[in-house]
């Protein structure tokens, strides 16, 4: 099964109509289960949803994962080291998300699909690659603490 | 016993600010905009509703400036009362003007920087630079760019 998921406020018809049609012409052999928030395009010839209630056993039944660029989606996959492909949305202009996916396609943690026209190349590609499984460089909260405790000090 | 006032957003911001509450043993208290029900809801403490100045996307540029200058009010009022020992933001919108008047009043700040933002500041962030105790990054790309920001890791 191919989960394709697009932002709940920010919705990607041409994204959902593109493997709508991918499917429709036997060119994708999977499942195809989509969350399509508030897009306007009904898709005909897969399984969808307006909101997924959970997205995890989503994430964990599908083989791939299709994203919009959310900096939530993507962190909850690349730490499982799940097969993902984040799609740039082009209704965002002068975005910032790219920044993660692109620092994340350098670490080979994902795939970065700046053209949903390339979508079944990016899904024949996934198929096939070793992703990385992100490991987070853990917050240092020293940092914080050590800020703190002077004030403890200067208090005494 | 040190203070902590937390200034939440809605969604990601939230949820990294609510990890690192819970891992820091202090006396915890947070601001939050009056619209994000959902993140009222997740906190356990006690909470003060500040009017945020971006109430809609759509708003006019006239109540925003409104709002933006009632929540300065609002946050000299709130600081003056709750008198914390440090404010800490993980990215809110409304982070700027409670931050503004915390500098004022001699009260420490540590703002830490969304983990999607790996090459540039957000423009709270870009807005905060030299103006807080601790500007902290997830990214080290980002420490890199500039003096003023400390590289902390990931909040997850």
């Amino acid at each position: 099964m191919i989960f394709i998921t697009t932002g709940t406020s920010l919705p990607d018809d041409v994204l959902i109509k593109k493997l709508d049609e991918l499917k429709g012409c036997g060119k994708i052999p999977d499942v195809l289960y989509a969350q399509i928030g508030n897009g306007k395009y009904i898709p005909k010839n897969m399984k969808w949803r307006k909101f997924v209630r959970n997205m995890k056993d989503a994430y964990e039944l599908a083989d791939i994962i299709i994203s919009n660029c959310g900096a939530g989606t993507i962190m909850e996959n690349v730490v499982y080291g799940r097969r993902l492909i984040v799609v740039q949305n082009p209704g965002v202009i002068g975005g910032h998300e790219w920044e993660l996916a692109s620092k994340l396609e350098k670490l080979d943690c994902l795939l970065w699909c700046k053209n949903a026209e390339e979508i079944l190349f990016y899904i024949e590609t996934a198929r096939y690659k070793q992703f990385k499984k992100f490991e987070p460089a853990i917050f240092n909260l020293s940092l914080i603490r050590d800020l703190l405790e002077d004030d403890k000090k200067n208090d005494t | 016993m040190v203070k902590v006032l937390f200034v939440l957003g809605s969604g990601g911001h939230t949820t990294r600010a609510l990890i690192l509450s819970e891992q820091l043993n202090y006396d915890k208290c947070y601001i939050v905009p009056w619209e994000s029900e959902i993140s009222k809801k997740r906190i356990n403490g006690k909470y003060y509703s500040v009017l945020s100045p971006r109430f809609r996307a759509k708003d006019n540029k006239i109540m925003t400036v409104f709002r933006t200058l009632f929540l300065f009010m609002h946050s000299l009022f709130l600081l003056i009362m709750i008198r914390p020992d440090v404010l800490i933001s993980t990215g809110s919108g409304i982070t700027f003007p409670p931050f503004l008047i915390a500098k004022f009043l001699g009260i420490k700040t540590i703002f830490i920087e969304s983990p999607s933002r790996v090459y540039e500041p957000s423009i709270a962030g870009k807005m905060l630079l030299g103006k807080t105790t601790l500007w902290i990054s997830s990214w080290n790309e980002l420490a890199k760019k500039n003096k003023e920001i400390v590289y902390g890791g990931l909040i997850v």
